[in-house]
C-alpha cells in the first residue's frame, strides 16, 4: 500500500497553488498537540516535563477544529504526549477526517491495539507509530523494555484491520547504520505503508542534551544508511528531504511550514523551540521575526537542527521545481538518493 | 520572593524570563496583594504593555497579568525536569545490569 494518489494530488495542488499565488509563507502540516500527557517517560523528550495540572489539561475537539480551519494545512499530524490517552481522540480524528484533512496520528503503540475500535479505516487516517530503531535501540531510547514488541504487535493488528500505518523514527548519536538498514527491512516486512526518519533535536529544556546528532554526524549517518537504499524501502516523506539529510541539498528552515498548536496556543517559532505563544496562526506569521531562525540566522539553537519539522516543508516546496521533479523521479524510479 | 518596584523594573522581568524557562510552578505576587500559584507558560516583554500568562492550578482558562502589576515571583513548585538527565538514565541502566535487573522509566503519578 502506498500513499494514496488523492493525498499526493491534494498536497501537489496545495503547494502549486501557493507557489502560483506567490504566497511567501504557508503551512503544510499542522502539528496538533492535544495534550502533553504520555505513558512513556523518555529521557530525550522535551515535551512531557510539566507539573501535573498542566499534564492533565487537553485541547477540546472544538479547539482542535478551530486551529485546523484557521491554519488551512492539508495535513495534520497529532503528536503529544500520547494522543491515544486523550479521552476524546476519536472525536478529534473523526472531525478532521470529516474536514478532509489527511491525519497522521502519532503513537508509541502501547495503547493502539486496544483503541483501534475507536477508529474507522480511511485514506484520511494513518497511524504513525514511533519506532526508534530495532528492539534493543528502541526500548533503550524510550526507557522501557518490551515497548518494541507491543508496538510491532499493534502495527500488525492495525494493518490487518485495513488501517494505513507508517513508522516514525528518530535517530540519535551512536546509531549503527547497518542496524537501521536492517530495521527498515523489518518494518517493510510488517507491511507498513512507508517510513519517516529524522535526526533528533536537542530541546533546550530536555533533560538529555548529549546524545543528539550534530550536523556533520547527521549527514555522515544518513549517507551510510541511504547510499545504497534497498528497492523495497518506502518512505512517507520527500526524497529531497532524505537527500538533504545526506548533505546533497542545502536548504534553510521553513518553521512556519509545520506550525504547532497546543494548550498554550500557537507556538513560536517552531515545533521544537518554545519562545512564546500567540492566539492565531496569522498572528504567528505576522509577529514572528523569522530572520532570527534557521542556519543563516546564526541562531545557536538552529545550528545543528536538521529535523523534518523544519526541513520537510522546504523539501516539499522544492519538489515542485524542475530540478526537484527530476531528483524525485530519480529516487522513485531508480531508487537512488545520490 | 523576588521583589520589584517602579524604580527597579529589570529584576522582575528577569525573574519572569527565568520562570518562562522553568518546568515547575511559580507563585507571583500582585500589586493588589493577591498571590497566584501556577505554571507560567508565556510572556511578551516586547508588547506595548508587557504581560505574562499562566495557568493557575484548578482553573480552566489562563490568566494574563501586566508586568507592572507583578511585584514578586518565587519558584515554589518542583522543577519537573530535574534529576531526569541522560546521565541519570545511563547510570540507572548500569546499576540495574550490574544487579541483574531491568532499568525502566515511568511517568510520574499525576495525582501525586
Amino acid at each position: 500500500m502506498a500513499v494514496p494518489i488523492s493525498q499526493m494530488w491534494t498536497v501537489a495542488r496545495y503547494v502549486l497553488s501557493n507557489r502560483l499565488r506567490g504566497t511567501e509563507r504557508y503551512p503544510l502540516v499542522l502539528m496538533l498537540e492535544p495534550l502533553f500527557r504520555c505513558n512513556l517517560a523518555c529521557a530525550g523528550c522535551g515535551k512531557i516535563q510539566y507539573p501535573a495540572h498542566i499534564l492533565k489539561r487537553q485541547l477540546s475537539p472544538e479547539q482542535c477544529f478551530a486551529a485546523v480551519e484557521e491554519c488551512g494545512a492539508p495535513l495534520v499530524s497529532i503528536p503529544g504526549g500520547e494522543p491515544l490517552m486523550h479521552p476524546r481522540i476519536d472525536e478529534i480524528v473523526a472531525g478532521l477526517v470529516e474536514r478532509k484533512r489527511y491525519v497522521y496520528l502519532c503513537t508509541n503503540g502501547l495503547l493502539l491495539k486496544e483503541k483501534l475500535d475507536l477508529f474507522k479505516p480511511t485514506k484520511f487516517l494513518s497511524f504513525s507509530v514511533h519506532m526508534d530503531g530495532p528492539r534493543k535501540e528502541h526500548d533503550f531510547a524510550v526507557c522501557r523494555m518490551g515497548t518494541y514488541d507491543i508496538a510491532v504487535d499493534a502495527i500488525k493488528e492495525a494493518i490487518g484491520r485495513g488501517f494505513r500505518v507508517t513508522t516514525n523514527t528518530t535517530l540519535f548519536e551512536g546509531t549503527d547504520p547497518n542496524r537501521i538498514r536492517g530495521f527498515f527491512d523489518d518494518m517493510m516486512k510488517l507491511g507498513v505503508e512507508g517510513m519517516m526518519v529524522s535526526p533528533g533535536y536537542s530541546y533546550p529544556k530536555a533533560p538529555d542534551q548529549q546524545h543528539f546528532l550534530g550536523r556533520e554526524k547527521t549527514q555522515s549517518l544518513f549517507r551510510s544508511i541511504f547510499s545504497k537504499p534497498k528497492r523495497h524501502w518506502r518512505f512517507n516523506q520527500s526524497s529531497l528531504f532524505i537527500r538533504y539529510l545526506m548533505g546533497h541539498e542545502q536548504y534553510d528552515c521553513t518553521p512556519w511550514g509545520i506550525p504547532t498548536y497546543n494548550i498554550f496556543g500557537w507556538q513560536r517559532p517552531c515545533y521544537l523551540q518554545q519562545e512564546g505563544y500567540v492566539e492565531t496562526y496569522q498572528e504567528l506569521l505576522d509577529s514572528t521575526d523569522w530572520s532570527k531562525y534557521g542556519h543563516k540566522s546564526g541562531n545557536q539553537k538552529c545550528s545543528n537542527c536538521m529535523v523534518h519539522s523544519g526541513f520537510e516543508p522546504t523539501s516539499v516546496d522544492q519538489t515542485f521545481t524542475i530540478s526537484g521533479i527530476w531528483k524525485t523521479a530519480k529516487a522513485s524510479v531508480a531508487g537512488s538518493y545520490i | 520572593m523576588t521583589t520589584n518596584s517602579n524604580e527597579t523594573r529589570a529584576p522582575i522581568s528577569d525573574s519572569i524570563e527565568k520562570a518562562f524557562d522553568y518546568r515547575g510552578d511559580v507563585t507571583i505576587e500582585l500589586t493588589s496583594g493577591e498571590t497566584v500559584v501556577g505554571y507560567l507558560f508565556n510572556r511578551d516583554i516586547d508588547a506595548a504593555e508587557p504581560y505574562l500568562e499562566m495557568f493557575a492550578k484548578n482553573e480552566e482558562t489562563p490568566r494574563r497579568y501586566a508586568y507592572r502589576d507583578v511585584v514578586g515571583l518565587e519558584f515554589t513548585g518542583r522543577d519537573t525536569a530535574e534529576g531526569k538527565s541522560w546521565e541519570a538514565w545511563q547510570q540507572k541502566v548500569a546499576e540495574a545490569e550490574a544487579s541483574g535487573k531491568i532499568a525502566e522509566l515511568y511517568p510520574e503519578e499525576l495525582d501525586g
